[in-house]
């Protein structure tokens, strides 16, 4: 039997945090855990919580780029109150290195680059 | 045998389904109370208070096609007492002082704490007329020196009524060419609430489209002034 996911609930308005928290909770493949990003400690929390997917709302002290880069979430989740949509990013770390860098951009949008590029010319 | 308290009969409106649900399962979860139906507009609002009979409304302000406070108008006009807790992130005077005379209850801000709104709606029931302490200060102000005046009242046709402060600069950004992206990014609300302010003020003046209000603006002499450009000093 697979390990159920765990989900993290980053929350700045309770409402929103505990009733999402409550209503994921009872998704059986689910381990839901929540914290308030008024906790001063939330993001060191969030760290050490490791979960796989980060719900996080949108406009509180804790932003997008302290969970992609602070937290070795595979997926984030952005919610928000003011809007009826919602924005899933999958985490992945890539290298700097220019080539796998353009390698990542263009296959984001068009596949394997290896497919879609001219090939280089050999002189 | 133990005396258990009635069940409190919840109808929850609110145009963002997952903070609706989020509340919902929240209310459910309390031994006194019960969701019975929801809602994602004023106007749907007053259709389930006939056909459910809540005890209580939670519901929030800005909502496309009907406001909170057009369901709380509606739901005043059509002769129900059903209690009626305003659920908003708006702190704006204009959405507080419109619910509460159309006939509100209570006026709650969402950042508010899940035990205590479920107290506050308990509370309503007794006859206590909840406010966020963020805002309460703005009744005792209007008390001590009157409600803001509406910003305009000038209107084309018979049957006037006014518009609020808020509706008279959307309007003016309207005349002015901006999208409603435009006005929701400048005024920092959402496109929804922008869209919602132009349809309710489309309506007031008995317009029918935004060039018409452009030439309204104008006529009016209504217009926002031009902000200077500081490179032309």
């Amino acid at each position: 039997m697979a390990d159920p996911v765990r989900v993290l609930v980053l929350y700045d308005h309770p409402l929103l945090g505990e009733g999402l928290s409550a209503l994921m909770a009872s998704v059986p493949d689910l381990h839901v855990e929540r914290i308030s990003m008024c906790d001063p400690d939330a993001m060191e929390r969030a760290i050490a919580a490791d979960p796989d997917v980060v719900v996080l709302e949108e406009g509180g002290p804790v932003g997008l780029l302290d969970v992609l880069r602070g937290s070795r979430c595979r997926a984030i989740v952005d919610v928000s109150m003011s809007t009826s949509q919602a924005w899933s990013i999958r985490r992945e770390e890539i290298s700097t290195d220019p080539e796998s860098l353009i390698d990542r951009i263009v296959g984001a949008c068009l596949g394997d680059r290896r497919l879609v590029a001219p090939l280089p010319v050999v002189g | 045998m133990p005396h258990t308290p009635p069940t409190l009969r919840v109808l929850v409106v609110d145009d963002q389904p997952l903070f609706r649900k989020a509340l919902a399962g929240l209310v459910n979860a309390q031994l006194d109370m019960t969701v019975v139906g929801e809602a994602d507009t004023g106007m749907e609002a007053l259709e389930r208070v006939r056909t459910l009979d809540p005890d209580v409304v939670v519901m929030d302000v800005n909502m496309p096609v009907a406001s909170g406070v057009d369901g709380v108008r509606a739901i005043r006009g059509a002769g129900y007492a059903t209690k009626i807790v305003m659920l908003t992130i708006s702190e704006e005077d204009d959405d507080l002082f419109d619910a509460i005379r159309a006939g509100a209850n209570g006026y709650l801000l969402k950042n508010i704490r899940p035990e205590v709104l479920f107290d506050d709606l308990r509370g309503v029931m007794r006859g206590e007329a909840p406010i966020a302490p963020a805002i309460a200060h703005k009744l005792l102000d209007a008390l001590r020196e009157g409600p803001p005046r509406p910003h305009a009242s000038t209107t084309p046709g018979e049957g006037e009524t006014a518009l609020t402060r808020r509706e008279t600069e959307i309007l003016q950004l309207v005349s002015a060419g901006l999208s409603n992206k435009e006005i929701a990014n400048q005024l920092t609300i959402t496109e929804g609430t922008v869209k919602n302010h132009v349809h309710n003020t489309l309506e007031k003046l008995h317009l029918s489209n935004r060039t018409q209000a452009a030439a309204f603006t104008v006529a009016q002499g209504l217009s926002a002034p031009r902000p200077s450009n500081p490179d032309r000093s």
